[in-house]
């Protein structure tokens, strides 16, 4: 078995905020294999993106990797844990856009506004892979081709307003893979693109990844994109991942009860007129104010009462491979189950 | 396989931010507002400040010791003299507010005056004195004064006196009235013009906005003072006190109204697209009740906060003018005015107290531009 | 970019033409003209009056034509010839004392700007970078205060601080030997040995405006994903903050220089009155008080184009300087 990329456990991102605390990402366990894509899924608030500025260690102030460990497995064969460097140190700089790429969501803003694509594609290959100003000119030129950009070479003294949407998010791929990385975080690359760059950008991400041998760790709310690209899934509820499994056993065979409540609200084709879309009750609870017991028990059609609103459950490995956060799945209540917990 | 992870206590908040958050769910806009500006305690304080010296321009009469006009020769350039209020005999202590009387000397050469308080001789004061006669917000006839000598003709010269013997504190708390006025009145008329030429600019858009807003780009290049004194000079010597103060307010504020417009411009072209009001216009509101419904109270809070931040620079302006003496004129009192004393340096130098109307300006300046920044920040209160 | 000047430049025509009319108009304002006060005070003075002289006046400025032929013979003067009419007081043309006058006033402005950026821009970016420090804390107290002292007394506590401790003015910007000596090496040196207190004193507003621009823009700017971006690339810190937000937020700083000069040109005003400085803000006083117009006219129109001119050097920079507004 090979080793895998990247391995989250117990990671933990806190944003204190005059004296209380949001724990944005509350005890995430991941892992990512080389050359997989890997879909980290989750409602508008659930911290994925938090979660995946963690592994950056580009958290905004308030926010701080307060637990859990990070540990990415360097071109070199060394294995860093990224949640102990310094945030600002020359370490974690050196993996940024060299070894570890991201995307993000906004591709109208993500980009320097008074400065070509060209200069900002080159700054950062300058930056990491030490060549002349010449030869940094020929593989940002290369690296625009083959995101698709046309006309790359005039392409370069453009700035970003002077672009399209879906050509900005092309530039923005450029500048990710512009040191070829070995892994791509992409936050949401396509929530504002529309439905036809969206398929464009989607294809070209794969394409990209088949092509240079990448992982990608992508963060989606569509579970539309999920079903197309990704290798496994990971579902994230206020923090924390509540089921992990390959692509097939999510769509298939989900266990959590969020996930099938995610499932069942995708829109399809065939509902009949007037047939009500399922949605999953109530709203994401308040961040300050997270319920007892398992987070999700308020919204949760299963919910055993007396047992979920008490017991935080905890991460079961099944046999096919699939974790889960749920009591409906812990083999042995009572054991885990705190004492006095049942009385 | 079973593979049991960490299993965290569950994570519940203190309970009594969750009520917070949910009180802010449904307070109003201005609710929040005030509980916006109220976290700010700089902004809050400020506005205890401003609060308190629009009441000393409203009572000053009654707070200064004496009116702008009296005066007491012999006591040219006295310094300040301290407020004690206890007296000591051979019974003890004894509550007795009053302040030293003066020594004086008189140089034989230079013929100069120098006073040096003197510790034996005692000029009892009390509060509630009888003083002048003036009337109370121009109506109660009374010449009650906070403080005041017990003997009407002994000195009392709190911060000091001017080349005539003229009391200096009473004389700033008198400039408060004029100076603390004319900007608000300067800033209502500005606001008047800014929000009826802003509002045009801002809601018929097109040529009529072009054109009024090179209005404002023309009078904002032109540099204001050089422009003020020139109309300011024009202001007919015979006019009478009153007519020349609203001339002047007029100058100020012809000029002031451009960033007000600006302002008001700026909020109507960013609210006239939003989804909120195109709504209000598919429901089929009328111009002038989406204007007085939706856009009005989305920038109101705005304009409140830029409003206090033009009042500093209209009274600073105000006292420029009256400084360099082609404003106000005595026997109109203003800050500026007060402070036209202390243009010569050799008389600012043996009487420093004459600065006391300059740093009456910095504190009413400074507190509105604490209490109007606060403003600002509060008066968006969905942000953050 | 070219057309983008060509219309900037535009403007600029427009408005020195509206600021020539406002000028106009002031010098209109006194009541009567002014060559029959003068007339009148010669008389008064029981100097001979020569006729010939007053028809010539008459005929030069227009006088009894309407106004607009009054405004043509006065800008064409000015415009054609360098001829700014004539000053009463001073029995002199206009043309002979506002130069030298009009030209410090130009270099105080022009060092004050300076003075300003270099103070504000550091101090700006480092408000903003540790906003909740300690310094950054000063820094928006002092410019409070900054802002809330005007120019004129400004100037008087230091003129009472010099004074009092060191027992002499520092008014004016020469030192006695040089005041009227013409221009030579050692008169610049001793000029710039006297500048620092004007500046300073009119710098003071401005700087605490601008380095709250600064830092209000740089705050602004921070909280943008391109930061990210930047940081996520790998950027040191430093470059992730000077290369990006802070050129982003330089731009709306360039564009202050627009606002920024009438403001410090009309405090250079105050302030030469009250420090006694050898520019054009006494004369001006001067002239509008004993109602010399041409002279008070010539100043208004001259400082309000300096302002002007100033704005389109801004307007071009910023055009330079930002893609955005050169490409729209």
């Amino acid at each position: 078995m090979t080793q895998p990329l990247l391995e989250i456990s117990g990671l933990k991102t806190h944003f204190g905020v005059g004296g209380t605390t949001i724990r944005a990402v509350d005890g995430v366990d991941l892992v990512v294999n080389p050359g997989e894509t890997v879909c980290l899924v989750g409602e508008s608030g659930c911290g994925k993106s938090m979660m995946a500025r963690s592994i950056l260690r580009i958290v905004p102030p308030p926010g701080q990797v307060t637990a859990g460990q990070i540990n990415l497995h360097r071109q070199s064969g060394k294995v860093v844990d990224l949640a102990a460097l310094d945030p600002k140190g020359a370490e974690i700089r050196s993996i940024r856009g060299r070894e570890v790429a991201m995307i993000f969501q906004e591709p109208m803003t993500a980009l320097g506004p008074v400065q070509t694509i060209g200069s900002q594609i080159t700054d950062a290959i300058q930056l990491h892979l030490k060549v002349s100003r010449k030869e940094a000119r020929n593989q940002a030129i290369e690296v625009l081709t083959r995101v698709g950009m046309p006309r790359p070479e005039q392409r370069l003294e453009a700035y970003p307003f002077q672009l399209s949407g879906g050509m900005r998010q092309r530039a923005m791929i450029a500048l990710a893979l512009s040191c070829q990385p070995r892994l791509l975080i992409a936050d949401e690359p396509t929530t504002a693109l529309d439905v036809t760059t969206q398929a464009v950008i989607l294809d070209l991400i794969r394409d990209l990844q088949a092509e240079m041998g990448m992982a990608v760790l992508f963060i989606t709310h569509d579970l539309g994109v999920v079903a197309e690209i990704a290798d496994s899934v990971a579902v994230m509820y206020l923090g924390r991942v509540v089921e992990r499994a390959a692509v097939d056993d999510i769509f298939h065979n989900a266990r959590h009860p969020y996930t099938r409540g995610l499932l069942r609200s995708i829109p399809r084709l065939g509902i009949r007129v007037g047939e009500e879309l399922d949605t999953i009750e109530g709203m994401v609870p308040n961040p300050f104010n997270r319920p007892s017991g398992c987070s999700f028990h308020p919204r949760c059609v299963e919910m055993i009462p007396g047992r979920c609103d008490r017991v935080d459950p905890s991460r079961t490995r099944l046999p096919d491979g699939t974790e889960v956060r749920c009591l409906l799945h812990e083999p042995h209540r009572q054991e885990t189950a705190p004492a006095g917990a049942l009385q | 396989m079973i593979d049991q992870a960490d299993i965290d206590t569950p994570a519940t908040a203190p309970k009594a931010h969750a009520e917070v958050e949910h009180r802010e769910q449904y307070a109003g806009q201005w609710t929040l507002i005030w509980w916006k500006l109220g976290r700010n305690k700089v902004a809050l304080f400020s506005g205890a400040v401003v609060l308190i010296i629009y009441l000393v321009a409203i009572f000053a009469d009654f707070l200064a010791p004496f009116s702008s006009e009296h005066y007491q020769g012999r006591y040219a350039y006295a310094p300040p003299q301290p407020l004690s209020f206890f007296v000591q005999n051979e019974e003890g202590w004894r509550f007795q507010p009053h302040v030293n009387a003066y020594t004086t000397d008189i140089d034989p050469v230079s013929f100069r005056r120098t006073f040096v308080p003197d510790p034996e001789e005692v000029v009892p004061v009390r509060f509630f004195a009888a003083g002048e006669t003036y009337h109370l917000l121009g109506i109660i006839p009374t010449d009650i004064h906070l403080l005041g000598p017990e003997n009407p003709r002994d000195p009392m010269f709190l911060f000091g006196a001017d080349r005539l013997g003229r009391d200096v504190l009473s004389r700033t708390i008198h400039g408060t009235r004029v100076s603390m006025s004319i900007g608000l009145i300067g800033v209502g008329l500005s606001l008047v013009l800014g929000i009826i030429l802003g509002g045009l600019s801002g809601f018929i858009g097109g040529a009529v906005d072009t054109l009024i807003q090179r209005i404002i780009e023309f009078l904002q290049s032109i540099p204001t003072i050089p422009l003020w004194m020139g109309l300011a000079a024009a202001i007919p010597q015979s006019w009478t006190p009153l007519q020349v103060y609203f001339a002047i307010t007029v100058i100020l504020s012809l000029i002031g109204w451009t960033s007000l417009a600006r302002e008001v411009r700026g909020k109507f072209m960013a609210l006239r697209h939003e989804d909120f009001v195109t709504a209000a216009r598919l429901d089929g509101l009328g111009e002038m009740v989406i204007i007085r419904k939706h856009l009005v109270p989305s920038f109101l809070s705005h304009i409140i906060a830029s409003v206090t931040l033009a009042i500093p620079a209209m009274i600073l302006a105000e006292t420029a003018l009256s400084f360099i003496g082609i404003g106000l004129k005595p026997p109109v009192v203003s800050w500026g005015v007060l402070l036209q004393e202390a243009q010569n340096i050799r008389s600012v130098a043996t009487a420093p107290w004459l600065f006391l109307p300059g740093a009456a300006i910095v504190v009413s300046v400074l507190s509105m531009n604490f209490l109007g920044d606060g403003l600002i920040d509060a008066a968006d209160p969905y942000g953050n | 970019m070219l057309a983008f000047m060509l219309r900037r430049f535009i403007y600029m025509v427009v408005t020195l033409f509206l600021v020539s009319i406002l000028s106009f108009a002031i010098i209109q304002l006194p009541p009567g003209d002014y060559l029959s006060s003068m007339v009148a005070g010669m008389s008064a003075e029981g100097q001979q009056v020569d006729q010939q002289f007053i028809n010539a006046m008459r005929d030069r400025y227009g006088l009894g034509d309407p106004v607009y032929v009054q405004y043509w013979k006065w800008i064409s003067g000015i415009v054609l010839r360098g001829d700014f009419g004539q000053s009463f007081e001073w029995n002199r043309p206009v043309s002979s004392l506002i130069y030298e006058r009009m030209g410090l006033t130009l270099l105080l402005s022009v060092a004050t700007l300076f003075f300003i950026w270099a103070v504000a821009f550091p101090i700006g970016i480092y408000s903003a970078i540790r906003k909740n420090s300690f310094g950054a804390h000063l820094a928006t107290l002092v410019g409070f205060i900054g802002l809330a002292i005007p120019n004129f007394l400004i100037a008087l506590v230091f003129m009472y601080l010099s004074f009092r401790y060191f027992g002499q003015s520092v008014g004016g910007l020469f030192s006695p030997q040089y005041e009227n000596a013409s221009w030579s090496l050692a008169k610049v040196g001793d000029l710039i040995a006297h500048m620092w207190i004007p500046i300073i004193v009119l710098g003071t507003a401005g700087t605490a405006t601008l380095i709250r621009i600064m830092r209000a823009n740089l705050l602004d700017e921070l909280n943008k994903p391109y930061v990210t971006t930047a940081r996520a690339m790998g950027h040191p810190e430093h470059v992730v903050l000077l290369k990006y937000p802070v050129r982003v937020a330089l731009n709306p700083f360039v564009s202050t220089v627009g606002w920024v000069l009438p403001g410090l040109v009309s405090g250079a005003t105050i302030t030469a009155i009250v420090l006694n400085l050898p520019m054009s803000g006494p004369m001006l006083l001067r002239s509008l008080l004993t109602q010399d117009m041409y002279l008070a006219g010539s100043f208004i129109l001259l400082l309000s184009t300096l302002t002007v001119i100033g704005t389109l050097i801004s307007d071009i920079l910023l055009a330079w300087l930002d893609p955005r507004i050169r490409y729209s």
